[in-house]
């Protein structure tokens, strides 16, 4: 593997790692009640998560599109684990396409309503279930991502 | 900006995110069974999964626009409803995209 998708694997991972811790940060906070010094951290780091997600979405996509298509995907179909890029990388790439949009709700609505969430309840309750929901689908697609890489066997 | 317009511009925005979520699961699962589409996107996008990204943002952002002009009622409590739709929608989807390939996998 050359050093330019070795590096692109590697932020991959660490910069949608980074938008989950991020994103648990927020789940974390809005629980609480809120005043400025918090509403400050949640636009901040909502702002970072999503900014997390999107490096994610181009340093894996462009390593699965150029690398994992052609060199990684035929070695893991022909091994003892097929399933992982059949149901996991199939499931994993279409369900990370969700996260960007999700994130990007979560910071608008941070910025916009962060001062009437606790005259809101009902706009601060969504928020943490998105942020719940972020969450999951984050931790789930981390453990496919892996799972396939364990898959890969010579 | 006043409470209105920002409750129209995140309202909007919501209804173009939710409908991009619902256009990647659609889309997701009718090229897998219509090879064709699959081939449009590739031979349009490079690959498949470039042509989802790239039309998903196009949905976002034209369903987003159309929504804010829409003559729609917008009030904090339909977006809270609204937000929660969103979240039904993506865990939905996580789980109609996995058990379709499940399903691909073990009985196709």
């Amino acid at each position: 593997m050359s050093l330019l998708f070795k590096f692109l694997l590697i932020s991959h991972v660490f910069s949608g790692m980074l938008g989950i811790i991020l994103f648990s940060a927020v789940l974390f906070v809005l629980i609480k009640k809120l005043d400025s010094k918090r509403i400050k951290f949640l636009r901040l780091t909502s702002l970072w998560g999503l900014i997390g997600f999107l490096l994610s979405w181009i340093t894996g996509g462009y390593y699965y599109v150029y690398y994992y298509g052609a060199l990684v995907k035929p070695i893991i179909k022909a091994g003892p684990y097929p399933w992982a890029h059949s149901i996991l990388m199939e499931v994993k790439e279409h369900v990370f396409l969700f996260l960007p949009f999700a994130a990007l709700i979560m910071v608008l609505v941070v910025y916009l309503f962060g001062e009437d969430f606790e005259n809101q309840p009902k706009i601060k309750n969504a928020g943490i279930w998105l942020a719940t929901t972020i969450v999951f689908i984050g931790t789930a697609i981390t453990l496919m991502g892996m799972a396939i890489s364990g898959a890969v066997v010579k | 900006m006043d409470t209105l317009k920002k409750t129209k511009l995140i309202n909007s925005i919501i209804i173009g995110a939710t409908t991009a979520v619902l256009f990647i699961i659609a889309i997701t699962i009718t090229a897998d069974l219509y090879l064709p589409l699959k081939d449009w996107m590739k031979n349009n996008f490079y690959h498949h999964w470039v042509g989802k990204g790239i039309l998903s943002i196009v949905v976002l952002v034209i369903v987003s626009i159309l929504a804010r002009f829409l003559p729609i009622s917008s009030n904090q409590e339909k977006t809270g409803k609204i937000l929660m739709l969103l979240s039904g929608v993506l865990i939905f989807g996580f789980f109609a995209i996995f058990g379709f390939y499940i399903f691909e996998v073990l009985w196709k």
